[in-house]
């Protein structure tokens, strides 16, 4: 088995994304990007584990796992079938509204942190918040204009040395220094208004 | 039952393939290791001891010098009364010029600052010796300590005792973010003794124009503030028959990382301090054996760590890997988008490095080829002027010119920071 790679003809292993030699993209040849990430709730909660190995053998080595044991120490095989799986954390609820009243909801689903821009193919810039049907373009925002972050229940806003600055309530905020932002704050983006909500 | 306090930070394990094909033959199996900080808000800062060490060489003067003494007056704006700062100025001599102390009297501090002119020669290791001692009147365990080295040149001769002084920083688990001005200064040596750090999350970088330091030092003081663990650890328990092939660091900057080998089995990463927002990403690959189908616990991971403000040592977070193997061609296609954007991105910085190695030993011909297909690894995520970077300096090693300086500096240092978004991209707006 193994890959051969299109560009250079080197063999790589099953399962090289890219070729060991030159780089190219093997995934072309053996593999399918899945289109979405993976959600928090399908990834294991971290887990003490007993440090006393009490009676579990393992049915292929025979190995002596502790107790709760899901998968052997020893070989990695199965010794129970089902992986727990924890319920998605509840979402944050925040909003931009424009000066005509639409509103872009923030979607932060598994992200701490989102965007704001303005979607260029050619650079490839996609934000998480294209402000282009807005009037971005017109209003001067920047392809990466600003960050909004939420952590620890709080959110806040980091201009990224946008080209015409990012105002927080009137005053401009000082680039790469994030800042609090409350429900009802008011942010300009260039020359385009937005108001801030959050529940 | 007693309920236990939520842990400071959480680990994300996740494969570039979750279910593998039930192959005859091993497999390269890619694991990507978040270490995520949780929790633990603005309350659990903890202070600062930074120290400066600046050339002040006489081929600072004009805008480079007054950009570096803005850029440190505004730290000290920044830095709370019981953080610690002191200030060291080489140039063929060093002086002290703030002794290790409280960043309380900032009026004070910044006039001293104001003092900071253009003279003599090079010889940073002077400069780092005396830095190093401000540094160790107040190192506890409870701060942050970081030692900023900026220069814009060669030093004369004291390479090697540069490099034993950055063996003893890391000795003290100090890091050494260091940073070249300009296009004349030696990154080799830069990288050398940041690179002696780099397991305490030491680093070196690159400031093209002197406006920038202002932005680069803002981002170590954030970095620093934003330290929510210390003396972070990864060890990956592998099972029967995995084996690890190579362990990069992928977040804050890509690196190629050693890795200690604890047994035949254990794979040791030191991790340094956990900054708030941005973590830390292990990308390692895995080579991994055939298996009948069936769901198979790979590796165990755990990363043990300190928060001295809290009074916690070596706690821990633990979390399995877990793969399976099947028979469905389909299901064996998927790969992780993340994961895949990571491996991407670790394979652009290798290829650079490996060209920029060849261009030095002489190999052009080498040298000019990885430059073209790093270039298309940086165009296919997205990096338009990394790329273009990388096939001029590859026309000029094809036309007999030799790379250009600035041309290697930004291969080198911008790729590290691919995974990053900062703001390189400035250009573009």
């Amino acid at each position: 088995m193994g890959i051969k790679c299109p560009q250079c003809g080197t063999e790589n292993l099953d399962g090289a994304l890219f070729c060991d030699e030159c780089g190219a993209s093997l995934s072309d040849v053996g593999a399918e990007v899945e289109k979405t990430e993976v959600a928090p709730a399908e990834v294991e909660q971290a887990q003490e584990l007993p440090q006393v190995a009490v009676g579990r053998a393992c049915s292929s080595c025979g190995h002596v796992n502790p107790e709760d044991a899901r998968f052997c120490e020893n070989c990695g095989a199965a010794l129970e079938e089902e992986v727990k799986v924890t319920p998605p954390p509840p979402t944050v609820m925040a909003k931009l509204v424009t000066s005509e009243g639409v509103e872009i909801e923030l979607d932060f689903g598994s992200k701490s942190e989102l965007l704001i821009g303005r979607a260029d193919p050619v650079s490839r810039v996609f934000p998480d918040v294209d402000l282009t049907p807005h009037g971005g373009y017109e209003a001067g925002v920047s392809r990466r204009h600003c960050i909004i972050r939420y952590s620890d229940g709080k959110f806040s806003v980091e201009d990224l040395e946008s080209t015409n600055g990012t105002k927080l309530n009137g005053k401009f905020i000082p680039p790469k220094v994030p800042q609090p932002l409350n429900d009802g704050d008011e942010l300009i983006l260039g020359a385009l208004v937005l108001k801030f909500h959050c529940k | 039952m007693v309920e236990m306090p939520e842990k400071a930070l959480k680990l994300q394990c996740t494969l570039a393939k979750e279910k593998v094909l039930s192959t005859q033959s091993t497999q390269l199996s890619y694991l990507l290791v978040e270490v995520i900080p949780v929790g633990a808000g603005e309350a659990e800062r903890m202070p600062l001891n930074i120290s400066f060490v600046l050339d002040r060489s006489g081929s600072m003067a004009g805008e480079k010098v007054a950009n570096l003494r803005e850029a440190v007056k505004l730290v000290i704006d920044q830095l709370e009364p019981d953080d610690i700062i002191s200030i060291v100025i080489f140039d063929d001599r060093a002086e002290v010029l703030v002794p290790s102390q409280p960043a309380s009297d900032k009026e004070g501090l910044k006039r001293l600052v104001d003092k900071i002119t253009d003279r003599g020669g090079t010889e940073m290791s002077k400069g780092m010796r005396l830095g190093l001692n401000e540094l160790r009147k107040n190192m506890g365990r409870d701060r942050v300590s970081r030692m900023v080295l900026l220069t814009d040149g060669q030093t004369f001769g004291d390479e090697d005792e540069c490099i034993r002084l950055a063996k003893e920083c890391q000795e003290f688990g100090l890091p050494i973010v260091a940073f070249g001005l300009g296009e004349d200064w030696n990154e080799e040596l830069l990288d050398e003794v940041a690179g002696a750090t780099s397991s305490s999350g030491g680093f070196s970088e690159f400031i093209q124009e002197p406006s920038q330091i202002l932005m680069h030092f803002q981002d170590v003081l954030r970095s620093m503030k934003g330290t929510v663990a210390k003396n972070a650890y990864l060890t990956l328990r592998l099972v029967q028959g995995v084996s690890p092939r190579q362990v990069w660091r992928v977040l804050p900057l890509i690196s190629n990382l050693g890795y200690q080998p604890l047994s035949d089995r254990d794979v040791q990463v030191p991790l340094g301090d956990i900054e708030r927002d941005v973590g830390q990403a292990i990308l390692v690959e895995l080579l991994i054996p055939p298996r009948p189908a069936g769901r198979y616990r790979l590796a165990q991971a755990e990363v043990s760590y300190d928060i001295p403000s809290r009074n916690i040592s070596g706690e821990k977070v633990r979390t399995d890997v877990i793969i399976e193997y099947t028979t469905d061609e389909a299901a064996a296609k998927q790969v992780n988008a993340k994961v895949m954007n990571f491996v991407e991105k670790a394979t652009a910085f290798r290829l650079q490095t490996q060209a920029l190695a060849a261009a030095k030993s002489g190999d052009y011909e080498r040298a000019t080829r990885l430059l073209r297909q790093s270039a298309t690894r940086l165009l296919s995520i997205g990096e338009k002027e990394l790329a273009t970077v990388a096939l001029e300096e590859a026309k000029r090693l094809e036309q007999g010119e030799g790379m250009s300086s600035v041309g290697t500096k930004r291969l080198r240092y911008e790729t590290q920071r691919l995974t990053r978004r900062l703001s390189e991209q400035q250009g573009q707006e």
